[in-house]
């Protein structure tokens, strides 16, 4: 009778664990997918915000989840490398290159960027953060991609020899009513920047051709951009805006892209997003 | 909603309080608490670094309450950070009341409702704790019941979430453990003068699995075993965990199971001791969020054997725990001189030895793919008892404290380490550094309230940022004035325009439970990599202002 009392704590000891079951994974453990080119007319796309810089030895690794998620998942992911920080300074003779720019900056400081490489999907809190570390990309965009799109953006960008300046005309079509006030950015990205990077996982660290992707060059109208005002629209109607940027000659127009996207300006979040390249 | 839910909850919590305070009982209970704050101002300073802070000034601050009464003890933690000083993450920025609790306590039963730390074992599988200083916080929000069922043998269980800065993490975690005292249940060990305490416990964290690229475990299992055996001056701890498939980002998405052991053997007699430890860590990074990385919302604890000091330049170069693989161990002589001997002199001296080498884990290919690392993969094979190639850490380091007369009394240290700076930093082209390090630490006490406290510390290196020096001279008057000044200065940077002084000055005031210090200087840059993550701690040069204040 005595060993009774041993049972007991054995016995919720027991329960417990049955709840607490493990999942063992076997082999294959990456998921196939089948999502290739969305042919519905208008698709929700998600925007990620690499702040990043070309000092940062483990920033490699989310540009290889950004490229992942790019071949994964095509032109619904849109990417944005913010060189931004200590790790963005220039240090020549090694890496003369300075990526930095004033908008950058200032996202990196209002969002609170302390660490690198650390990112943004749609501005979007995703388990109560919306600085993401790259590993947590792929979960934020699988949990926005599939929204029914609230807005449709598209971009018509011109270069004008004349005045060597990108005239970039957004249309923006109305998909649901958005009772929230909204802003518009329109950034302007390149791609293919031959340059150095350090690499941790490579030996020697210095990779003097890294191939940077998405480097954010300036903004159109700004770190914030415009206000979009729907007074008096309809679902269904669209809205057009206007705007250029001086180029710089040392940008390559074939590799560089206009970015535009709308965000709720209360609580900075992107409801849609888009890209498109300059004819 | 849930802000309604949140006000509710409040609303309970102090009417609770309330009622315990005011309800018609005799014993009303008691209050006690702290309280810190810690503010500074920042001026930029290019010959060091020192960015501009566009606050001019940052504070981090937090005051404790605990009311207790009775079985019922009631508490909460306030802390408001405007903004974080350089240095800990931003994501604290802002107010709040992250840590609140209720435990009731009973003679063979406790039972908290509400943020709680715990710890299983040495921590292996689970650890939750808060260092102000560094800003680690990994406290449950959960229950935990504690119970006794009788003498000798101790079981708890938990479950919770954990803090996330203001947040919570995403995970849900269980736990169970069980103690056992073996003398007090074992009707022959009952007088016997050898002690044997055997543990177990099991931990599992639930996370869904919403990534689009891999296949992840939804449910994550590890346990751990322990054994203590004390027998005179004998003692034996050794504690083994395992844990299994955890693709993370501290692992880089692989899924290979974990395991851990960890060996400490003492022996210590009047004026002698002698430690010895050992261990092996393999892929053991445990946490609630499988993405989380630096200091969040780990679950367990891998315990640092290498003996940690105050001193300034014998923490140039720390070792750090590596959580995703180590091998290595440690041992520590503890000797005392007695009086009247040759080398003893008039009061008797002590003197300590101690050794650490830390390797890489031996890694070959995995059965999945030939390449080790690959994410997706089982990662890579480990045998047990092979080291690898890598050195990551070593060091040897002797100690004699001397007190020489009534008046004085000195600290005399002498320290050689290899430092892994890639691995040890999380960034490479740095390779190894080999450093020595000696410290003086003499007091003199002019009567029972005056004292003088010099400090000199040279560290030699031919690597990094080359040779330091450091000194620090401090004047006390009991019980409540103190004064300090100190230099630390990298004299031998290959990169001359980075030799600069690193000046430092404070008084300090305390009455009672209260302490104010306020502090002038300038501390010199680091950059701190964790987990794959790099922060850069910027130099700063400001006002320090720190009260403290216990009742």
């Amino acid at each position: 009778m005595k060993n009774v009392r041993y049972i007991i704590p054995v016995l919720i000891l027991a329960v417990l664990n049955s709840f607490m079951a493990c999942d063992k994974i076997d082999a294959p453990y990456k998921e196939t997918h089948n999502t290739g080119t969305d042919t519905t007319t208008y698709v929700q796309k998600v925007l990620i915000e690499d702040f990043t810089g070309h000092r940062c030895g483990n920033c490699p690794r989310a540009h290889e989840k950004l490229h992942q998620l790019i071949t994964v998942y095509g032109d619904k992911v849109i990417g944005i490398a913010l060189h931004s920080g200590f790790f963005a300074t220039p240090l020549p003779p090694n890496y003369p290159a300075d990526f930095r720019t004033t908008e950058a900056e200032e996202l990196a400081t209002t969002f609170g960027v302390t660490q690198w490489p650390i990112g943004m999907v749609n501005r979007t809190a995703y388990n109560g953060s919306v600085l993401l570390s790259h590993d947590a990309w792929s979960e934020a965009v699988a949990n926005l991609i599939n929204q029914t799109p609230k807005a449709h953006i598209a971009i018509q960008a011109n270069y004008q020899t004349a005045s060597s300046k990108v005239d970039a005309s957004i249309t923006i079509k109305l998909l649901q009513s958005i009772e929230v006030p909204l802003k518009l950015c329109v950034y302007l990205t390149e791609d293919s920047i031959i340059s150095a990077q350090t690499d941790y996982d490579m030996n020697p660290n210095l990779i003097p051709n890294y191939v940077h992707m998405h480097v954010f060059r300036a903004s159109f109208n700004g770190t914030w951009g415009n206000e979009l005002s729907l007074t008096g629209k309809q679902v269904g109607d669209t809205l057009l805006r206007q705007f250029n940027l001086t180029w710089n000659a040392a940008w390559v127009k074939k590799n560089s892209h206009v970015v535009a996207f709308i965000y709720n300006a209360n609580d900075n979040t992107i409801i849609q997003a888009e890209q498109g390249s300059i004819q | 909603m849930k802000i309604y839910v949140k006000i509710t909850l409040w609303v309970c919590f102090i009417l609770c309080l309330n009622s315990l305070l005011y309800s018609q009982n005799t014993n009303q209970g008691e209050i006690h608490g702290n309280i810190q704050i810690d503010a500074q101002t920042y001026q930029a300073d290019s010959t060091i670094n020192a960015p501009k802070v566009p606050e001019k000034m940052l504070l981090n601050s937090y005051a404790n309450l605990v009311y207790t009464r009775g079985k019922f003890t009631a508490g909460l933690r306030y802390e408001a950070y405007m903004n974080t000083l350089l240095g800990f993450d931003a994501r604290y920025n802002g107010t709040g009341i992250p840590y609140k609790y209720i435990t009731y306590t009973d003679d063979n039963l406790e039972v908290t409702a509400g943020n709680f730390y715990e710890q299983f074992g040495m921590g292996l599988v689970l650890r939750t704790y808060e260092e102000k200083a560094i800003g680690y916080d990994n406290a449950f929000e959960g229950v935990r019941v504690k119970f006794m069922p009788f003498k000798g043998l101790t079981v708890k269980g938990l479950t919770g979430k954990q803090r996330n800065f203001f947040e919570l993490g995403p995970g849900i975690v269980r736990g169970a453990d069980a103690d056992l005292a073996l003398n007090d249940v074992v009707g022959f060990l009952q007088n016997s003068s050898t002690i044997i305490n055997l543990g177990g416990s099991f931990v599992s964290k639930y996370q869904p699995d919403k990534d689009p690229l891999y296949k992840l475990p939804e449910n994550v299992g590890a346990w751990a075993s322990r054994l203590q055996i004390m027998r005179g001056g004998w003692s034996l701890y050794t504690e083994y965990a395992n844990k299994i498939n955890d693709p993370s980002a501290d692992n880089r998405y692989i899924y290979k199971d974990g395991q851990a052991l960890l060996v400490n053997l003492g022996y210590t007699t009047k004026g002698f001791g002698w430690i010895l430890n050992a261990k092996r860590v393999d892929n053991m990074s445990f946490r609630s969020d499988r993405n989380a990385t630096i200091m969040q919302l780990n679950i367990n604890y891998i315990p640092i054997f290498t003996r940690t000091f105050t001193y300034t330049l014998l923490n140039k170069y720390p070792y750090a725990t590596q959580a995703n693989g180590e091998i290595g161990g440690g041992t520590e002589l503890l000797y005392k001189f007695k009086k009247g001997t040759m080398l003893g002199g008039e009061y008797g001296t002590n003197l300590s030895l101690n050794y650490n080498r830390l390797h890489s884990l031996k890694k070959n290919n995995p059965t999945d793919t030939n390449a080790i690392g690959i994410a997706g993969t089982l990662g890579y094979q480990s045998p047990f008892f092979e080291v690898g190639d890598e050195l990551y850490y070593e060091n040897i380091t002797a100690e004699i404290n001397k007190k020489f007369s009534k008046t004085f009394t000195a600290n005399f240290i002498y320290q050689y380490f290899a430092y892994n700076f890639d691995v040890l930093r999380g960034m490479t082209g740095h390779g190894m550094v080999y450093g020595h390090v000696g410290v003086i630490d003499a007091i003199y006490r002019f009567n029972d309230n005056h004292a003088l406290h010099l400090d000199a510390e040279m560290l030699f290196t031919k690597q990094d940022k080359g040779n330091w020096a450091m000194l620090t001279a401090e004047y006390s008057i009991a019980p409540s004035w103190f004064f300090s000044v100190s230099d630390q200065m990298n004299y031998q940077n290959p990169e001359s325009n980075e030799i600069n002084h690193f000046y430092l000055g404070s008084i300090a005031f305390a009455k009672g439970g209260s302490r104010l210090q306020i502090g002038y200087g300038r501390q010199p840059e680091g950059v701190m990599c964790i987990g794959g993550v790099c922060r850069n701690v910027p130099a700063s040069n400001g006002v320090m202002v720190s009260l403290s204040s216990t009742f």
